[in-house]
């Protein structure tokens, strides 16, 4: 087996998975506070990706224009969860699901209504030319794609500290834990949960701005990667940020290796239009041991 | 019964009054129907057939996401199997000893259907033993797209089509029918889809009035307890998650054939399709008997209203005022219909069934029969209170035990 | 068995290329292509088989169809041989589809307005509401009969289409059906317009059944079948590289895809030339291909037929960029499917991957500045286009909306003038078409008889430079060469 060949799998694999990676803490980082699954996460990606296409046009550096965008997600998120998802969970959590549905629908294609259909680039934060590359064991990596393993590294890291050494991050670990105890306890579990839903919507437009540059930008960027993002948070545990670090990276890698060695069972060959049948093998063959997933915590029922 | 002497009033469960009640109301939609096939266009027959469709599909999805509580984004795959394989027979792609050249006549595919959907779905039932909400749902919509990538499989490609699907199915109104060929094929497919939406709803309500209903409904409203109470889940979970299917493929089935073909990228066979079934249901009233009925005539219908708004802005009442005749704006559609769903939640949370039943609750209630009923009324899904007119089958939260 | 499987090319129209306006001289030409092409680079070789239907309809560029035939009366069909007339008697109301159309002449179409990745087709809606205005203004109406034009939103979903086509049909009571877009969406509703004789015109869709004249006689197809597309890649590749020649296949994972591996996997068979590599992306798949491009480095084609969708031509051809660099002896030939064939996704590409990469159109390059300034049909089509749509590009796929309702009109128009404006005669004006249209390239010509069911035969090989497409060659006119479906 070509060595070099392996490596360059291996690393675009790893990016890919990177940017599945990135969307599934953002799902993770709302599934602990609220136990909903954000299907519009993807959208509020897309959305901010053409503001900083916008932004970039308008002459902004893609730094700065990320910048902002990160605020518009945020911003979204926060505004999804303080108008749309609060007072419908307060009379009955089974409607929020319909209702991020419609929000959805609403944002995909006011995405569309805004900035219209036509196909954009997006400039990379990173060196992207066609020779922005280094040579790893004779593979060809590429300084952007390293870059987006790069912001997955950062961002995992300001969410450990986030979670773990401020009190911020202890309000949302006791609101993952008891939503009416931490209220008991005086937290703000309004403001937590804001602050939770915002966090994602800033994480997905991170995402989508790692992704447009390679994918180039239109309003069904996200729809594929954020079904094997949600893929990758259940696989590693809905409720664990590093779970959902390791379900994207193993998805990104599944997918490289498909694509790149389509190995045979018998007379069936696995490409990469294979990947949801082995995908679904692989999420049973670890959910059915694991039923809440790699790393998520398994809470224990009571009668 | 005594008069009540304050609202509300209280009906006992299988008094006259209750079925003057159940009377006005089945011969309300009966007549709708009636009339429907009697006296709406070819188009609006096509319409409200498409909506028939949706909600059989619906009526099995409530089976095991309403009543068990089990959480399913892969009725679409079901929907999808039901259609190729009523399409694989019809077109002779596989062989079989009933048929000259194997080309089936449409109706006695469907039994075919619903038994490969029941076994397909008994094995997806099979994780549902171990996984929960979310996780579950998530599985399903996976075991969807693993459906479909198969569908495509180029190794399969004599018996599913491939990416092109099977085209050319055709299934007019027999003879003894009494209709009129292709003229009357949309009212043909009225009645087709009429009929099983009856034969689904009346499996659905059987099943329910049964001890299996009962275990049902005790597995969804507390797992451990229902087993410690003597339900076998792995039974319930499974043959639920079957006859659900079943009743999806025959749906998915009726859907092919009106459509004249399947390929595997019609979106009604992917997410989009589990999705268009969960709105459906929650927007009807999850655990609800009439619930996928509504909640499918209000998909369809404003579904189309929404469109009919992005295709004509000024045209419409809804934002005309705001726009310049002629103005055409991309995506409109798609964000009238998505505007709606979040109204919808927000203001009918219960759905449209649950929310009516509660309203209805304040002035009458259905009360058990004090002798000789057997407590069926759970299983029936009528609350016999506000409060259980509430209860919550969708709850996707893992960390639902209640604190002890 | 025709080999042109196609469906729904929706953007081949999205894609156009140069040149000045076509006069109807051109099209007396076509028809020898066999012989007289023979300085086109590509046209040289066009299979045996093709020469047979192009031979038999020579006689047709001699007479006007329509003219010919009285109103009424002549639906013997295909009396003559050549020219078509249908046959009303299965309709399931014949009296409707020989009644004359009299005040407003409704036309009713279905395609995306919303509706996710399907909403990037809204476009081809403006484009066809800009014509439909444009005519009325221009011609006060088919002979003072005013056009209208009512359009559905399907969300691309083949259900939707359906409901739609029987509001058009029998609420909206529209005397015909024209540019519906989608493969599924046109098949899912022609069995209903055949039976009830209601024209489905130039349907935005390759599949093969558009050119079934014996069963179908009221739908037609718009775009270049992909049989057309891929013969010309190939014809180009075994000619600059020789036989056996090797090329690497890259395709979307969807009916649309597997139409142009059937197609190419022919044309390479008959040109001689081998496939090396054949890799494919599902269609909701937006990440690079660079495990893809991968394998295909490792190939070492002379040549790639790359056939994504979307955004993907946009990925697929940085991705190329980003090989190339890495890879110095890595330099194949690219082609992308004329349904890439617009600036939009080639000027979208940062690393210079798409220079140098090779598409076709059938039609003029409408956002070239100076094919505007010479060209009165595209300057006019540029402005009725603009007016109805700012936002949207008027290269992509709102130049097929335009094209799809001007051959609609030009038919009803053609009918009108026989004094046979039913829809009868709206579909015998379709199906012996012999017509320039305003936005097709110099030295092609729509062309249909009662033994040529595809309508667009022809196109043009060109390469992006870096800032807009170029010629390379002549166009290549297959007129004919496709026969009708199952013929």
């Amino acid at each position: 087996m070509d060595f070099s060949l392996f490596v360059e799998r291996f690393i675009n694999g790893i990016a890919d998975g990177s940017i599945y990676a990135l969307l599934a803490l953002a799902l993770v980082v709302i599934f602990r506070s609220t136990g909903q699954l954000n299907f519009a996460q993807g959208e509020i990606g897309t959305m901010g990706a053409f503001f900083v296409s916008t932004l970039t046009l308008a002459g902004l550096p893609v730094v700065v224009a990320i910048l902002l965008a990160l605020v518009l997600g945020f911003a979204i998120g926060a505004g999804i969860e303080r108008v749309v998802v609060r007072p419908i969970e307060e009379r009955n959590p089974s409607a929020v699901i319909v209702a991020i549905i419609g929000v959805f629908l609403a944002i995909n294609q006011l995405t569309a209504l805004i900035w219209g259909i036509d196909a954009r680039s997006l400039p990379s934060v990173f060196p992207n030319a066609a020779d922005d590359f280094i040579t790893v064991f004779g593979a060809p990596v590429r300084i952007a794609r390293l870059g987006t393993i790069g912001v997955l590294i950062v961002v995992l890291v300001l969410l450990f500290l986030l979670f773990n050494k401020t009190k911020i991050g202890l309000g949302m670990r006791a609101v993952a834990n008891n939503q009416e105890s931490s209220n008991l306890v005086g937290i703000r579990v309004g403001m937590i949960l804001l602050l939770g839903w915002g966090l994602s919507g800033s994480i997905a437009v991170l995402a989508a701005s790692m992704l447009a540059p390679s994918a180039g930008l239109t309003g069904s960027l996200m729809l594929g990667p954020f079904l094997l993002a949600s893929v990758a948070a259940v696989l590693g545990g809905l409720d664990s940020p590093v779970g959902a670090v390791v379900g994207g990276l193993i998805i990104g890698l599944v997918q490289a290796f498909l694509v790149g060695y389509a190995p045979s069972i018998g007379s069936v060959t696995l490409t990469s239009d294979m990947l949801y049948p082995v995908m679904l093998v692989i999420l049973l063959g670890v959910l059915l041991f694991r039923p809440t997933g790699l790393f998520g915590s398994e809470k224990v029922e009571r009668v | 019964m005594a008069l009540p002497s304050a609202l509300p009033f209280r009906v006992a469960r299988g008094s006259w009054q209750h079925w003057a009640g159940r009377i006005i109301l089945f011969g309300g939609v009966g007549l709708f129907l009636l009339r429907a096939s009697m006296q709406w266009n070819r188009s609006g027959q096509g319409l409200l057939t498409d909506a028939l469709i949706v909600a059989i599909a619906v009526t099995g999805l409530n089976l095991i996401t309403g009543y068990t509580g089990q959480l399913s984004l892969g009725h679409a795959a079901f929907f999808a199997i039901g259609a190729y394989v009523s399409a694989m027979l019809v077109t002779g792609k596989v062989t079989t000893p009933f048929f000259e050249e194997n080309l089936w006549t449409p109706g006695w595919t469907l039994p075919v259907v619903a038994v490969c959907c029941f076994v397909v779905g008994a094995v997806v039932g099979i994780p549902a033993l171990r996984l929960k909400g979310i996780y579950l749902a998530l599985v399903t919509i996976v075991f969807v797209e693993a459906v479909r990538s198969i569908l495509k499989y180029q190794e399969l490609v004599n018996i599913t089509g491939g990416s092109p699907g099977i085209k050319g199915l055709a299934y007019l109104p027999p003879s003894w029918t009494g209709l009129d060929g292709r003229a009357d094929l949309n009212k043909w497919f009225l009645y087709l889809a009429t009929f099983f939406l009856i034969v689904a709803s009346l499996v659905s309500s059987g099943l329910l009035r049964s001890r299996i209903g009962r275990a049902m409904v005790a597995t969804r409203d507390n797992e451990t307890a229902a087993a410690v109470m003597g339900v076998n889940l792995a039974i319930i979970k499974t043959v639920v998650f079957g006859i659900s299917a079943a009743i999806a493929g025959i749906a998915g089935s009726l859907y092919a054939l009106k459509l004249t073909l399947v390929e595997p990228d019609i979106p009604k066979f992917g997410l989009l399709g589990s999705i268009t079934l969960l709105v459906a249901l929650v927007v009807g009233g999850a655990a609800q008997q009439w619930g996928p009925f509504v909640g499918a005539m209000f998909y369809v219908f404003v579904d189309d209203y929404a469109r009919g708004v992005g295709e004509d802005p000024d045209g419409s009442w809804l934002i005309g005022w705001a726009v310049d005749s002629g103005t055409k704006i991309n995506g409109l559609g798609g964000v009238t219909f998505g505007i709606m769903l979040i109204l919808f939640a927000r203001f009918v949370p219960f759905g449209a069934v649950g929310t009516m039943r509660m309203g209805r609750a304040r002035i009458v209630q259905v009360v058990p029969q004090p002798p000789t009923s057997k407590g069926a009324a759970v299983a029936d899904g009528e609350p016999t209170s506000v409060m259980s007119a509430g209860i919550d089958t969708l709850d996707t939260s893992i960390e639902s035990e209640p604190t002890s | 068995m025709v080999r042109s499987k196609k469906l729904f090319a929706l953007a081949a129209a999205g894609a156009l290329v140069l040149a000045a306006c076509g006069s109807d001289d051109d099209a007396s030409t076509d028809t020898d292509a066999p012989t007289e092409g023979t300085e086109a680079p590509a046209g040289t070789d066009a299979p045996a088989g093709t020469e047979a239907p192009m031979d038999t309809e020579a006689p047709m560029d001699t007479e006007a169809p329509m003219d010919t035939e009285a109103p009424e009366g002549t639906e013997a069909p295909a009396e003559g041989g050549e020219a078509f007339a249908v046959d009303v008697e299965a309709c399931e109301d014949p009296d409707a589809a020989t009644a004359v159309i009299e005040g407003n002449i409704k036309i009713g179409t279905s395609i995306p307005l919303s509706g996710g990745p399907a909403v990037l087709f809204a476009p081809f809606g403006a484009g066809a509401q800009a014509y439909i205005d444009y005519y009325n203004t221009e011609n006060g109406g088919v002979n003072g009969q005013q056009l209208e034009l009512i359009i559905k939103d399907d969300q691309y979903t083949a259900d939707l289409t359906k409901a739609n086509v029987d509001e058009l049909i029998f609420d909206d009571e529209v005397s015909l059906l024209g540019g519906i877009i989608g493969s599924a969406n046109n098949l899912a509703v022609q069995a209903d317009t055949t039976a009830q004789c209601v024209p489905q015109l130039y349907a935005a869709t390759g599949a093969p059944n558009w050119g079934d004249v014996e069963n179908n006689p009221w739908t037609s197809g718009l775009l270049v079948p992909y049989a057309i597309e891929a013969e010309v890649w190939a014809q180009y590749v075994a000619e600059t590289y020789g036989e056996g020649a090797t090329v690497a296949m890259f395709t979307v994972n969807n009916e649309f895809g597997a139409a142009y591996v059937e197609a190419f996997t022919e044309a390479a068979e008959a040109n001689g030339l081998e496939i090396v590599a054949e890799e494919s992306i599902e269609a909701a798949d937006s990440g690079a291909p660079s495990g893809q491009m991968t394998n295909i480095v490792a190939a070492a084609p002379d040549a790639i037929l790359a056939v994504p969708l979307g955004a993907q031509c946009i990925a697929f051809m940085t991705e190329l960029g980003n090989a190339k660099a890495a890879n110095a002896d890595f330099n194949p030939d690219t082609y992308l499917t004329a349904t890439c064939a617009n600036p939009i996704f080639f000027g979208a590409v940062a690393n210079g991957g798409s220079t140098g990469v090779y598409t076709s159109s059938n039609l003029k390059d409408v956002n070239n500045a100076d094919v505007v300034a010479s060209d009165e049909q595209v300057a006019a089509y540029i402005a009725a286009f603009t007016a109805a749509a700012p936002d949207a590009d008027p290269g992509g796929i709102g130049a097929a909306g335009w094209l799809a309702m001007e051959m609609t009109v030009q038919a009803i128009q053609e009918a009108a003038d026989a004094g046979n404006l039913s829809r009868q005669g709206i579909i015998d004006a379709v199906r012996n078409v012999d017509y320039t249209a305003s936005l097709l390239r110099d030295g092609l010509n729509f062309k249909m008889s009662a033994e040529d069911g595809y309508i667009a035969e022809g196109t043009q090989l060109t390469q992006w430079d870096g800032t807009g497409f170029v010629d390379v060659g002549e166009v290549v006119d297959l007129e004919g060469s496709l026969g009708v479906y199952g013929g």
